[in-house]
């Protein structure tokens, strides 16, 4: 099930509210670990089982790891063995039939193999479950005793199915203990609603737009389509990572949790450091606890640091989807990381705000070209269409079509990726009047409204004797 | 941050926040409440006059649904389909649409003055070349003459309504492309100029993807050139059959255009008889028009019933000329200006039709023979060829 869907607004959500708020504390965590399976086997009525499976496994190899604390030697081979057998999950069910194709095109051999369907959520839960076996490793927490609320832990619906991935230590408290009170639950409906805004809204819609000018042949593409289209998908991914995010948080808010923020105006950014401090924060975060610092981090030698970063940003790549481009994709941000650290970076800070922005955003529009292209050829091609004037010129009148119908949404979306908006709301609101409150809410349920109207309309489906 | 001192009789920031959750949360829990108990208890209904389609029925629930996920499908498309108003969140949505800017939903461009606009498409290269060449060959092989007359849709001949830099397909060009490859026995009818001329006329349905009976006259006085149709200026009178006539256009893209009014031509001086025999539904009358198709969503049915496999009309014309026209709807009210200059007219839609063609051609006299599309449909065919190849 997907937040953006008129069964998870109204049917799961509000059966959920009603019962998690009725019952008693004491059964409050079985209630959400109940509409998390039941959230997760809507979408995915087999892959549920291993999930189970997924549970069940960590939870006694934390009790295993947290039994041999005082055994190094064992302690490890757990760890090594959790490890193992959850990468190797991931492995098969994600990266099976990239593996096998890449070995058939190297070795031109043809190994058969069967597409299997990538379980949902697989890359986020496995990413949680290693934060607990690798924390508990490292006496950073405390074991889960109750399987109940470690399978809680891993498969809690707000941020189950797309993040942000969220380490056990920063919520194993709250698992035991947390507050629920109309004011955090009007705050989370805000974030929620915001989140659903940005999805259904921005998101679906710009999203369209990038979808009809990649549906185009490239001879048709002129430079200005080819730039549209880029900067069409750079604002649908961020509105609609974003705005899921966003919902994440505000429902974990309504049953009591607090997560962590995931973005924070990725696209205010001076510099591709920057960037990735504000962009998917919980999934750099982990790559930078998990494998960046444990390969040593910077406080070792250039060569090492270059092969630690390249690794990183390769694993980064991948874990995106399974796919060279999405390798490429990993590696370019790498290898730009490294130029913009050791050359270009007291250049670009010199520079006028204004053109480090221009920078910034053009090396990430690009890089979502080899994001969402289907293959590296198409990618390359792509970004071909945006530098090199082809059969379609600099600016042609599909290029103009496009942006006159689009620039409102256009507008909107550059203007909701900046801090101000929120900055303008909250000033207004702290101007502590009556009526501002009210405009508030107002603005808030019309958003909701038209969220709405959307979903509805999604499903749209005259039949036509058309054509006959 | 504001100054605490000057601040001290308000209540202070946190008052307000919280305020401000409180009532976001009744809101919050009004809206889906609200929509969920009203969706409960409201009763399904069994269609979409709107859509023109059944609405989905609550689905059966059974292991082997739920473990296949069949059964979560079907409840998503139930819960949709019968959400409370869904013709005015549909009828809403569209009009954020057109605040925004947009104008183009599901191929259709919401054009000027009322006009909703299909947009070209691409031809179906593969299946076209099969076309012409079936064309070609019976031109070459048969006695009868044949002539094809393609006509251009309202985005080619209405361009100026389109909105503006509207990316559309030059369907001319497409067209010509087509008349390069035909054979020089093949007698082509291009009606795209002698539309062109009359183009702030009503040629087209605002809102359906037809053309209307004007449109079907000012080409049938171009027609009649090529078809050697001595038409000593037939007069006729015109009737408004219907003018709340909301056609495809307006259903696919759920943009609203201006309603339309159905127009009959009919003839004022011809004492041609006819009766129009429908094969296939084994139904013999002596109209060409069905009236209570007015009544129904699919107005233009109006013409002939709609499409039929095969209708042979016969007439009291004793030009001694029998005409065969292989059609797509286009037809149906261009058909009516052709009856008395025929003893027999055999129409075929190929789309329905299975039997024997050249049997047809034989048995019925056939002298000419007449392909009439319009534009869009014929660069998209996948049926012509076939009923020529199925029998040789």
């Amino acid at each position: 099930m997907v937040f953006s869907s008129l069964v998870f607004l109204f049917t799961f959500l509000p059966i959920t509210l009603i019962v998690y708020y009725l019952v008693p504390w004491k059964i409050k965590n079985i209630i959400l670990l109940i509409a998390s399976l039941v959230f997760y086997a809507w979408g995915e009525p087999i892959y549920i089982i291993l999930m189970l499976l997924s549970i069940t496994f960590n939870y006694f190899m934390g009790r295993d790891i947290d039994f041999n604390r005082d055994e190094p030697i064992k302690k490890k081979r757990s760890l090594i063995f959790a490890i193992a057998v959850n990468l190797i999950i991931l492995g098969f069910f994600k990266y099976y039939t990239f593996f096998i194709q890449t070995i058939n095109d190297i070795f031109s051999v043809h190994i058969p193999y069967r597409e299997l369907a990538l379980p949902i959520g697989i890359s986020f839960y496995t990413f949680q479950t290693l934060s607990y076996i690798i924390d508990l490793y490292w006496g950073k927490t405390e074991v889960q005793k109750n399987i109940l609320n470690f399978g809680l832990y891993v498969s809690m619906f707000p941020q189950l199915i797309a993040g942000p991935i969220i380490k056990y230590v920063d919520v194993a408290a709250q698992i035991e203990h947390r507050k629920l009170s109309i004011d955090r639950f009007g705050s989370g409906a805000m974030f929620f609603i915001r989140g659903l805004a940005k999805k259904v809204l921005l998101a679906n819609n710009i999203g369209l737009l990038h979808s009809a000018i990649v549906g185009m042949e490239f001879s048709e593409i002129s430079v200005l389509t080819a730039w549209i289209g880029a900067l069409a998908y750079t604002l649908q991914i961020y509105f609609d990572f974003g705005g899921y995010s966003d919902m994440a948080i505000g429902l974990g808010r309504m049953f009591g949790f607090s997560f962590t923020k995931n973005f924070d105006y990725p696209y205010i950014s001076k510099s591709i450091t920057e960037f990735w401090r504000r962009w998917h924060i919980s999934l750099s975060t982990w790559f930078k606890e998990y494998v960046y610092i444990p390969l040593g981090g910077n406080k070792v030698s250039v060569p090492r640091h270059l092969i630690n970063i390249m690794i990183v940003w390769f694993l980064t790549g991948l874990w995106h989807g399974a796919s060279w481009n999405f390798v490429a994709w990993g590696l370019y941000y790498g290898i730009l990381l490294l130029v913009e650290k050791y050359i270009l970076g007291r250049l670009t800070s010199k520079m006028p705000h204004i053109l480090q922005h221009l920078y910034l955003m053009v090396i990430v529009m690009i890089g979502w070209v080899f994001f969402f292209s289907p293959g590296m050829n198409y990618a390359l091609t792509y970004i071909k269409c945006m530098f090199t004037i082809g059969s379609a010129g600099l600016v042609d009148k599909t290029a103009l079509y496009y942006l006159t119908t689009n620039i409102i949404l256009i507008l909107i979306c550059l203007i909701g990726s900046t801090p101000y908006v929120h900055q303008v709301f909250k000033s207004v609101i702290l101007k502590k009047k009556k009526k501002h409150i009210r405009s508030a809410v107002i603005i808030y349920a019309a958003l909701f409204v038209m969220v709405i109207a959307y979903l509805v309309s999604a499903t749209y489906n005259p039949f036509l004797y058309f054509r006959f | 941050m504001e100054n605490r001192k000057q601040n001290t009789k308000r209540p202070p920031k946190r008052y307000w926040v919280k305020k401000l959750h409180k009532y976001i949360s009744v809101m919050f829990i009004a809206i889906v409440f609200v929509i969920t108990i009203v969706n409960v208890i409201k009763k399904d209904s069994d269609m979409s006059e709107r859509e023109n389609r059944m609405l989905a029925k609550s689905p059966a629930i059974s292991f082997d649904e739920i473990t296949s996920g069949r059964f979560m499908e079907n409840y998503e498309t139930y819960k949709s389909d019968q959400f409370i108003a869904r013709d005015f969140w549909i009828a809403f949505k569209t009009q954020l649409d057109s605040l925004c800017g947009k104008n183009y939903s599901n191929g259709v461009y919401k054009g000027k003055k009322g006009y909703l606009i299909e947009d070209a498409v691409k031809p179906d290269e593969e299946n076209l070349k099969k076309n012409i060449d079936a064309i070609n060959k019976l031109a070459d092989n048969q006695t009868a003459k044949v002539y094809t007359m393609i006509v251009p849709n309202a985005v080619a001949v209405l361009s100026d309504l389109l909105p503006p830099f509207a990316p559309v397909r030059s369907q001319e060009q497409d067209l010509g492309n087509f008349r390069l490859s035909l054979s020089e026995n093949v007698t082509d009818i291009d009606v795209t100029e002698t539309l062109k001329n009359h183009k702030n006329e009503q040629l087209y349905y605002h809102t359906d993807h037809h053309w209307t009976s004007r449109g079907a006259y000012y080409s049938f006085l171009t027609a009649a050139e090529f078809l050697g149709i001595e038409n000593n200026g037939m007069n006729y009178a015109t009737y408004k059959v219907c003018s709340d006539f909301v056609g495809t256009m307006a259903s696919t893209s759920g943009y609203t255009g201006k309603k339309d009014t159905i127009e009959v031509f009919i003839p004022t001086d011809s004492s041609v008889q006819y009766i129009v025999n429908y094969v296939e539904e084994q139904k013999k009358t002596a109209s060409l028009y069905q009236s209570e198709k007015l009544e129904s969503y699919d107005k233009y049915a109006f013409f002939f019933g709609g499409n039929s496999p095969i209708i042979r009309i016969s007439t009291t014309a004793s030009t001694g000329k029998n005409l065969l026209v292989l059609k797509d709807s286009y037809a149906n009210c261009f058909l009516p200006f052709l009856i008395p200059y025929y003893d027999e007219i055999v129409v075929i839609d190929p789309r329905y039709y299975y039997d024997d063609i050249y049997s047809e051609i034989t048995s019925q006299n056939i002298t000419e023979i007449l392909f009439l599309y319009n534009a869009n449909t014929f660069l998209e065919d996948n049926s012509i060829s076939g009923i020529f190849t199925q029998y040789e």
